[in-house]
This record gives structure tokens, sequence and C-alpha cells, in this order.
């Protein structure tokens, strides 16, 4: 039985997964403001395009 | 210009990383961060940048990576909130030390794909569509059980996400010392030859993502 593939290459919704929940905080909460913008709303895009980017993979399998 | 964050370091080892990084140092903790012109890019090349130079980083010393995406408005503003927190970043750094983060992704050899199932119309099918995720959430987490019960006891500060996405039963993060990857991937290599439910893929080593805060 097969199935182990060893990889250092890592997928890109597991990059997303990994640096848009984890790693370390500095601020109290991942949202800091720069100069009145709010990247709660960056980080809303970027889970948004995540998941179509991850749709479009699943198709194209 | 404002200031990206990308990893964390000790004062002695932030020598080693000039060049394209800024350096903000309060006392033995140094931030080290990109230079950037307002808010970054939230873009493939831009996290696979970040992942990048965290990981290059990491190569060189113990660090805690940043999660992409913290920003400040100059050196001033970095360099106060390192402050704040310097003791407890020092204490995450020496836990973590010079290890690394091994990702270990379990995937079902016969997955069910629930995006495709229709919307339960009654409460009989409402409930059996539950107790079959219910199922599937724990038999993922056996499949973590066996995969993590053959591992050394440092193994099992283990990190899991339980059915993050159809098709995978979880993903599994350990942190390990840079030599015992080898046995890692030997370990898991072993443990999906011989497991008739899950199959399993080895990404690594990474800088310690999911063991900092």
């Amino acid at each position: 039985m097969s199935g182990e593939i060893a990889s250092t290459e890592v997928p890109l919704v597991d990059i997303i997964d990994r640096l848009l929940e984890r790693g370390v905080v500095l601020a109290g909460g991942v949202t800091i403001s720069v100069a009145g913008v709010d990247l709660i709303e960056l980080k809303l895009n970027v889970v948004l395009a995540s998941v179509s980017a991850f749709d479009r993979a699943s198709i194209d399998r | 210009m404002t200031l990206l964050v990308r990893a964390i370091v000790r004062s002695a080892d932030a020598e080693r990383h000039g060049g394209d990084l800024v350096a903000v140092r309060d006392g033995d903790i140094v931030a080290l961060a990109s230079p950037t012109t307002g808010v970054p890019a939230p873009d493939e090349p831009s996290l696979r940048a970040h992942h990048a130079i965290a990981s290059r980083i990491h190569d060189s010393g113990p660090s805690l990576p940043s999660r992409f995406g913290q920003v400040f408005a100059d050196e001033h503003a970095l360099a106060q909130v390192i402050g704040s927190r310097r003791d407890e970043l020092a204490a995450e750094l020496e836990t973590v030390g010079d290890r690394v983060e091994m990702s270990i992704t379990l995937s079902w050899r016969t997955p069910v794909a629930h995006a495709d199932e229709p919307e339960p119309t009654t409460g009989r099918e409402f409930l059996e569509s539950r107790a079959a995720r219910e199922r599937e959430r724990r038999d993922a987490k056996d499949a973590v059980d066996r995969l993590l019960g053959g591992l050394r006891s440092e193994h099992q500060s283990a990190r899991t996400q339980i059915c993050p996405r159809d098709g995978v039963a979880a993903i599994v993060a350990v942190l390990i010392e840079r030599n015992a990857v080898r046995d890692l991937r030997e370990h898991v290599s072993a443990f999906a030859r011989n497991d008739d439910r899950v199959s399993a893929t080895v990404h690594g080593p990474l800088p310690p993502y999911s063991f900092v805060s």
C-alpha cells in the first residue's frame, strides 16, 4: 500500500492556512491598522481568494 | 514607509540578516521586517515571498515566524510593540529554539465529497448527515492517534486540525529537532504504507508557524 509522498514544496492552500491563521502575533490580534486601513478587511479578501482558488484546483483535478 | 514583519529573532542572530530586511530591536529581541509602501498585496506571490523569507530566517537560527499582514507605520511603532512583549517573545524563542515544524496531511483513501451532497430535506436526512460527519471526525481522530502513537514523547505536543476540508482527515503539525526530520519521514512513510484508511503527505521542514502565539 502506498500513500506517503515526501515533499518540501508547500501547496498554496497550506501556505494560506499557515500564514493567515498561525505565526507570532505582535499586537493583540491579527488586525493592525495602518493609516486608518484595517487589515481585517485584507484578511477576508485573502480568505475569499483562497477559497475560490481551492475550488478551481478541485475542479482541475 | 511602512514595515511588514517577517520574524522575531534574538539580537545575536539578527546580524546574519542584512540586505533587504530592517532590524528593529528592543533589548535582546529583534523584529526583522521588510520595508513596504502601504498595505501589502494579499496575493500568491506575496504569501510565497513571506514564507520564503521566514524560512530563510529560521534556517539561519532560532526565530518566531510572523503571521502575514502585520504592518507597522514605522520603526518607532514596531519597537514599542516589541518592548511591550519582550519577555514573552524571549520565552517563546527559548521554547521553540532551532526546532522545525513538519506538517503531515492525512487524506482519506476513499474520500467523501460533502460539498456534492444534496442539502437534507427531512429531519431524518439531517440527523443521518450529521451522524456521518461525526463518524468521519471520530475516524479522523483515530487515524491521528495511530500516526502519533509510534512517535517519541517530544512529538506529543502536535497541533491537529480534524477534517479541515473534503478529502482530508487531518493536518498534523509536529515540532522536532532538525536532525529528526529523516526519522519522522520514515515513520510517516511506514505508517502510510500500512494504514488502509488514510494516505499521508509530509511538508517541511517549515518555520514553526503553528507553535508560536
